[in-house]
């Protein structure tokens, strides 16, 4: 599903990513963790072409980024990429202008040029999948944070990706609050979907994630299991990293 | 006063050229203003220049030069234009470049996650554009946009050195005609404030209306 070779990605001096080369199957949920600054969110808005690259190239079902492509074709493999897959943030990022259940249908009158009734459907269907059918006429305001990320989920869902990027999506949420979004995440997961997690929530990534990647300065410190990683971390850096998180 | 009442309806017909060119040159403004505001932020970078050229043209100098260069200088390279259109499209030319600094800000003040996120669904930059940024810029514009209205309808005075007939000239015609200044000035500075408070006031129940969310 997803193909990375060799990613660089600089922010003018700054090296962020140091030449990742990565594999990622179908239907595999990866969390992705590390300390604040490794690069874990710059790796994930690589993916669907968020951040320009500086080297190397990602494959996401076999359309590819490549600095060597024409412009023009990068564009378009990079458009073709962020139809095929989801993205939730961490500030949710709904439209507030637009009632939740606009929200869920944009990319679907815009992009797949679909008629309203349709849309309306399949928007409706999606919130009632993360449990706010009631909310549908609400402004994203009205919501709580919770909320607001649940809806922002149905909205990448409408899309029918084949693959979710997740952005730290429970950071900027109350710790109520959080519990119900992951909740939807592990639906998800069980559903099948290729999820790729960036997240601080490790009791989360140990009990959903088939695959744990520990980022750290820029490069893919460990690559396990998540058994293997979090009972058996290879390296001082992550064994630093669990002690801390389970000091809480 | 009573020679105010008496032609009154000469100076409404004034007012209401005074309101029609305000209108039409900020329908003609907004378009301007729009364009140039896109064209700053997202143009390449021959456009990015001519639009800051022209913004700062056009802030650069003062309303009544534009006016008689697009009135009688242009005649001078066989380019004629009506008074009242000469007054449309210099004073349309000259809010387009006020709008414009509006609609920039207000884009950028739409944070840069909407257009993540409308991008991440799939969407061309031009329709992130279209659907999610600029509907949310027009909030952020309102404001500035009523100011820059109110000072436009103000503006119109400008046009009555080109033998435009609005609230400004009227009272002019009316004081050669009978001698007296200060009843007429006086009347149309009272139409003036009402007319501005009106759309002041306008402006501000559309402010109230749009901000629901």
């Amino acid at each position: 599903m997803i193909d990375i070779n060799q990613l660089q990605k600089n922010f003018g001096a700054n090296e962020v990513l140091k030449k990742i080369s990565i594999s990622i199957p179908a239907h595999q949920v990866v969390a992705v963790v590390g300390p604040s600054g490794s690069g874990k969110s710059t790796f994930l808005r690589c993916i669907n072409g968020l951040e320009t690259i500086t080297g190397g190239t990602i494959t996401v079902n076999s359309h590819v980024i490549d600095l060597q492509a024409p412009k023009k074709v990068q564009l378009k493999e990079i458009h073709s990429i962020r139809q095929e897959t989801g993205m939730v943030f961490q500030q949710f990022n709904l439209y507030p202008h637009k009632t939740v259940v606009e929200n869920v249908m944009e990319a679907l009158l815009v992009v797949k040029k679909m008629d309203k009734a349709n849309a309306h459907k399949i928007a409706s269907e999606l919130l009632a999948k993360v449990g706010l059918a009631e909310k549908e006429k609400a402004f994203p305001s009205q919501l709580s944070g919770g909320q607001q990320q649940r809806v922002a989920i149905a909205r990448a869902l409408a899309m029918e990706p084949k693959l979710m990027l997740f952005d730290e999506p429970t950071s900027a949420l109350d710790p109520e609050l959080v519990g119900e979004v992951l909740k939807v995440m592990k639906d998800l997961a069980e559903d099948g979907m290729t999820m790729v997690i960036v997240t601080h929530e490790m009791k989360f990534a140990k009990e959903v994630a088939d695959r744990i990647l520990f980022m750290a300065d820029g490069v893919i410190v460990e690559d396990a299991e998540p058994t293997v990683f979090f009972e058996n971390p290879r390296t001082e850096r992550a064994q630093k990293v669990l002690r801390q998180v389970s000091e809480f | 006063m009573d020679l105010v009442i008496e032609n009154l309806s000469f100076l409404l017909e004034g007012a209401y050229y005074t309101l029609l060119i305000t209108v039409v040159s900020m329908f003609f403004g907004l378009i301007i203003g729009l364009f140039t505001a896109i064209a700053r932020i997202k143009g390449n970078r021959v456009l990015r220049m001519i639009a800051r050229a022209y913004v700062s043209i056009i802030r650069g100098t003062p309303p009544l030069v534009q006016i008689v260069i697009v009135y009688y200088g242009l005649v001078d390279y066989g380019i004629e234009f009506g008074p009242l259109t000469a007054a449309y499209i210099a004073l349309s030319i000259n809010i387009g470049a006020y709008v414009s600094e509006a609609f920039r800000g207000a884009i950028q003040s739409v944070p840069k996650g909407q257009t993540e996120a409308a991008l991440a669904t799939g969407m061309t930059e031009r329709q992130a554009m279209s659907r999610i940024i600029i509907p949310q810029a027009i909030r952020y514009a309102i404001p500035p946009l009523g100011n820059t209205f109110v000072g436009m309808l103000k503006e119109t005075s400008l046009v009555s050195v080109i033998a435009v007939t609005e609230l400004m000239r009227s009272a002019q015609l009316l004081v050669s005609q009978y001698y007296v200044y200060m009843p007429f000035y006086l009347a149309i500075a009272v139409m003036y404030w009402l007319m501005s408070t009106f759309f002041t006031f306008i402006l501000h129940k559309i402010e109230k209306r749009l901000s629901v969310y």
